[in-house]
């Protein structure tokens, strides 16, 4: 267990002016991890992910993303945010999103795309095998098509670690289930950090999975524990409803734990 | 015909309703663009409004009214800035209030000046025959600042447009963009607002970005 933390939480405390969303959460992740963190609608989530970009200032505890505070590791994230379906009216490319990911803080230095610039995006678009929509309108895509797009983007930044935010949220089963092997394939060189409200269909695929409810259970396993399920009580709703050939639950776990 | 055109461009104040059409035909078009796509329309309305209690306060003065407006609309632009990067959220209600305060506090300074202000109107309505030389150089800075913005930030200024919160996390100066178009907006609103009127505005910031939209395939 002696890799090298690329996001650590210790204590964090965060919220909005009235509404504490997350209580003590302690998380670690190292390099080449590939994590899970499931969480009912409203269970802090998206506030865990703010807080980790340095969007929102925890109210107590430490973040460091790659070592130091989230402002300046953020720089390592590519993150993957939901993609948004009312965007539709925004005429842009498949390239310019991409392009997006090689924008630098000077911003004189962004008046054109370097060479290298380019075969990043080249290889970006190839990774998430988009190539041939590089000239296509965003508008023209399916919800898979634009997920790809979104996660083209955060591949152009070079990044150390991945950040997904309920990446299969408008995508079907089928490019669902593909996209999770394209993440598999991804995890060889970087590490993922992923975030959903559906514990199926993640559990096949992440390494270890974590529950995120106000408090964040996660002692860096692949099964579901009875802490968790007390832990993050609203945790395995989707569990019980789709059922996969794969056993994310203990064989002889108490489910009685559960009250 | 040629004579025509030759004897109607003869007068100066012609010439420079062609010139003040040109110039901020251009930079409407660019500006108009950033408006729609960062879904401030209503924003830009707001900021002709306000620069009116600026032209008012500016004529009880004494001063240049276009001076007035030009504080007024950078100033109230600014402010609107600030709320929406500090607050994310509902600005419309803002924007709002500041569209009536601009607006009353014009009337009231317009009120309270002696004389005679027919001249005021043409502020409301617009008035391309009476663009002076004064105006046209205006027009020509603000419209070449506003090419010069947008080549220079054209990428920037997609990202943020296109998605904000990714254009934070990559570092990106976020605010300084956004409060600097928002300033290049409230310039462009009063240009615009001399030859169309603070009424209108909208629709120079509106219409010419809506038509190609009905006719584009994609």
């Amino acid at each position: 267990m002696a890799g090298q933390a690329v996001i650590e939480l210790e204590d964090v405390w965060a919220g909005y002016e009235s509404d504490r969303v997350l209580e003590a959460v302690n998380f670690r992740m190292e390099a080449g991890d590939y994590v899970g963190l499931i969480g009912p609608n409203g269970g802090g989530k998206t506030t865990l992910i703010k807080v980790i970009l340095g969007l929102i200032k925890p109210e107590r505890g430490s973040v460091r993303v790659m070592g130091v505070s989230p402002e300046k590791g953020r720089h390592f994230i590519g993150y993957v945010p939901q993609i948004q379906q009312d965007d539709k009216a925004f005429p842009i490319k498949v390239w310019d999103v991409v392009s997006m990911g090689r924008l630098k803080t000077n911003i004189l230095s962004n008046l054109h795309l370097t060479d290298i610039d380019k075969a990043v995006i080249e290889r970006s678009l190839r990774q998430m095998d988009i190539l041939d929509l590089a000239r296509r309108s965003i508008n023209e895509l399916s919800g898979g098509q634009r997920q790809r797009v979104t996660i083209a983007r955060a591949l152009a930044t070079e990044p150390n670690i991945l950040l997904l935010d309920e990446p299969t949220s408008s995508v079907d089963s089928r490019s669902s289930s593909q996209l999770y092997d394209l993440l598999a394939e991804l995890n060889k060189s970087i590490s993922i950090l992923l975030i959903s409200h559906d514990l199926t269909a993640i559990s096949t695929y992440v390494k270890t999975i974590g529950c995120v409810n106000r408090r964040l259970v996660y002692n860096g396993q692949k099964e579901i524990t009875g802490e968790m399920l007390s832990g993050a009580y609203d945790c395995p709703v989707d569990l019980v409803a789709h059922g996969v050939p794969h056993r994310v639950l203990p064989s002889h776990q108490e489910e009685d734990d559960h009250d | 015909m040629i004579d025509l055109i030759r004897n109607i461009f003869a007068y100066d104040f012609m010439r420079n309703a062609l010139f003040a059409s040109l110039l901020v035909g251009v930079a409407c078009g660019l500006i108009g663009t950033l408006v729609v796509l960062n879904r401030i329309v209503f924003l830009g309305g707001g900021i002709a409004h306000a620069a009116y209690g600026g032209i008012g306060l500016a004529y009880y003065f004494g001063q240049d009214p276009m001076l007035g407006a030009i504080l007024f609309s950078v100033l109230s632009a600014l402010g609107m800035g600030v709320v929406h990067l500090r607050t994310k959220a509902r600005s419309d209600t803002l924007i709002g209030v500041m569209w009536s305060i601009g607006m009353a506090t014009g009337i009231i300074f317009v009120s309270l000046t002696p004389g005679f202000k027919a001249d005021l109107m043409s502020y409301l309505f617009g008035s391309l025959l009476a663009v002076s030389d004064t105006d046209l150089r205006l027009m020509a800075f603000v419209a070449l600042a506003v090419v010069a913005f947008v080549a220079v930030l054209y990428r920037s200024l997609q990202a943020i447009s296109f998605d904000e919160t990714f254009s934070t996390v990559r570092n990106l100066p976020v605010a300084a963009i956004y409060l600097s178009m928002l300033v290049m907006i409230g310039l462009t609103v009063v240009i615009a607002m001399r030859i169309v009127g603070l009424i209108m505005v909208i629709a120079m910031l509106t219409i010419p970005l809506r038509l190609p939209a009905c006719f584009r395939k994609t």
